[in-house]
């Protein structure tokens, strides 16, 4: 285990704490600024959509010498087409939540874009389980 | 003219301004470890020991040192009389410096009257500048949001805490490196000149010496604080103008620039630009650009010190004072007056002021080299932090109690630095003394209850 951070629903004014801490663990081992990027991006937009869409949930950061993998596990209303959800643009955040700045359709899309390995499951009215991967290896050649 | 008396670290900044701590007058405080944005400081042996590697050259530990133990050293040679063939080149900052007697005109004046054979505002270095980060905005090569590289201290934090936004940063080289290189095609002859650059801080000093374009160096640097009195001391002599005679203000641009936002205005990107001002703050911006919040964002305008260069930490005045001053006399001119007669045939001999290598980044965050060992240290590190109270009291002499543990695990302190821990240690060792306070007995008279 390298890290666990529990992520509060509706918290808005602490996203990013999760990914702050992530970011800096990550620097303090030296990885490559292109694998830190990536992995902040994504961390981030994961610990976002636990905030906007579930009642709380779990971030938790693996890592090994191949890849960061990243683990989101969250107790929520679930995602009923995950397909639909990773469509670039598809929300179904509520007004107030667009109105703060979250909940543009970006976030999925952008985990997947950031990330080697993306699995998603999810039960409706239960919660949501998001995994994904960041490769160190491969990264690195692209970063050169 | 090679600075003496260094303390051996950093003796390869000839010319330039070291940070240097006066042993005697440092009583091991704590104020600078806390106001350090890359924790470069620890105190040790009861006296504040900095780490460069990791310092940045942003002047906060100057700044807030209340036994003026933080100093800078300059080149000992004496800066009035050994500049007689010595071209000095203003930073913008230093026109805010000496009050309402003098309008820059006679500033200028007064640095040849002092000895100097000229002094330059750093005008066309300006408009260079600006015409080179013109085009690389909207050449498509920038990676949003594009990061203003301008003051050097916000380009040692990047290298230093944000690496991952190395791409970002303007790869244009700072106003007065063009200046310099500018000056030297001006004055080029059997004798080269001698191009000294007066510094409103510590990072532009550092900077002024180690140019990252060719012919972009200075000879020296030096504060505005070493020459403010002979200066002062003419202007003093001179008479007191109240109305500037025609062509006395340089235009705005060139005044502005040392005011936050004036960048983004010469730039023409006032609305359009993310402003922000203090090291601490541009760190906050950095995050969110590291998270991938701001690729909306233009352009990013970012000064290491409050209030910009006026708020460097060699300056005289107070810099919201300055602000003013500067503000006053802006009134007569109007910014779309700017130009520079000349600059243009500089564009089109191919001189386009790009960096000659991209910046790379700075380990200094880094625990080791090998990432299984940086791996192992990082869980110890999460170990021996549990052991420390969590009030960052300093009392240990690093900056938190993160910082203990890291310092710790990396060999450079013991646990027992931490003065909780050698308190709890104290009781363990001698339960039966009497009076005994402190966690044990408290956890005794619980237990009685």
């Amino acid at each position: 285990m390298f890290a666990e951070f529990e992520i509060q629903g509706q918290d808005f004014k602490r996203a990013g704490e999760a990914c702050f801490e992530i970011k800096n663990r990550l620097k303090r081992l030296g990885l490559s600024p292109g694998i830190i990027r990536r992995v902040a991006t994504a961390a981030y937009e994961a610990e976002v959509n636990v905030i906007v869409y579930a009642h709380k949930g779990t971030l938790r950061v693996n890592l090994d010498d191949q890849c960061v993998e990243v683990t989101v596990m969250d107790v929520g209303p679930g995602i009923p087409d995950i397909e639909q959800a990773m469509q670039v643009g598809y929300s179904t955040a509520p007004p107030y939540v667009k109105q703060l700045g979250y909940g543009s359709g970006m976030g999925l899309p952008n985990i997947k874009k950031n990330s080697d390995w993306m699995e998603i499951q999810s039960e409706v009215n239960r919660g949501t389980t998001l995994r994904f991967r960041v490769n160190l290896n491969e990264t690195q050649k692209q970063d050169r | 003219m090679r600075p003496k008396s260094r303390t051996g670290e950093e003796a390869e900044n000839p010319g330039g301004v070291l940070l240097t701590l006066k042993e005697d007058r440092c009583v091991g405080c704590t104020h600078c470890i806390r106001v350090c944005p890359t924790e470069a400081i620890r105190v040790r042996g009861g006296k504040a020991r900095r780490t460069p590697y990791r310092c940045i050259d942003c002047g906060e530990c100057l700044r807030v040192c209340p036994w003026k133990a933080w100093t800078v050293e300059t080149d000992p040679s004496d800066p009035v009389g050994e500049k007689s063939h010595a071209v000095a080149v203003l930073d913008p900052a230093v026109f805010g410096q000496f009050g309402n007697r003098a309008f820059p005109r006679s500033i200028l004046q007064g640095f040849e009257e002092i000895g100097f054979s000229q002094a330059r505002e750093m005008r066309e270095g300006l408009f260079l500048y600006c015409r080179a980060v013109g085009r690389y905005l909207s050449s498509g090569r920038s990676a949003p949001p594009a990061i203003s590289s301008d003051c050097p201290a916000v380009v040692q934090l990047v290298q230093v805490k944000f690496p991952s936004l190395l791409e970002n940063l303007i790869p244009v080289a700072s106003p007065f490196e063009i200046m310099a290189r500018r000056l030297r095609k001006k004055f080029q002859g059997p004798r080269e000149p001698e191009l000294w650059y007066i510094v409103p801080c510590l990072a532009k000093a550092r900077a002024a010496t180690e140019a990252r374009i060719p012919d972009g160096a200075y000879h020296r640097a030096v504060p505005i604080l070493d020459l403010y009195n002979p200066l002062q001391a003419w202007l003093h002599g001179q008479e007191k103008k109240t109305f500037p005679e025609p062509g006395e203000i340089p235009p705005v641009p060139d005044l502005e620039w040392a005011i936050p936002g004036g960048q983004s205005r010469a730039l023409g990107l006032g609305a359009s630009s993310l402003l922000v001002d203090g090291v601490k703050e541009v760190a906050e911006v950095l995050e969110l650009a590291e998270n991938g919040l701001l690729e909306a964002v233009p352009f990013i305008e970012a000064w290491s010190c409050r209030g910009g260069c006026l708020g460097g930490s060699l300056n005289v005045r107070n810099p919201f004072w300055a602000r003013y001053e500067l503000s006053s006399r802006m009134g007569a001119n109007d910014a779309s007056d700017w130009d520079f007669p000349g600059a243009g045939e500089a564009g089109e001999d191919g001189d386009d002021y790009f960096l000659e290598h991209s910046l790379s980044p700075r380990a200094g965050m880094r625990l080791d080299e090998n990432l299984q060992v940086a791996m192992e240290k990082l869980r110890r590190i999460d170990e021996v932090v549990k052991k420390f109270p969590g009030i960052d009291c300093g009392s240990c002499g690093s900056p938190s109690c993160l910082a203990l543990a890291e310092d710790v695990v990396q060999g450079y302190a013991r646990e027992t630095d931490c003065i909780r821990v050698l308190k709890e240690m104290k009781t363990v060792e001698a339960p039966t003394e009497k009076g005994a306070s402190g966690k044990r007995s408290f956890k005794s008279k619980r237990k009685r209850r």
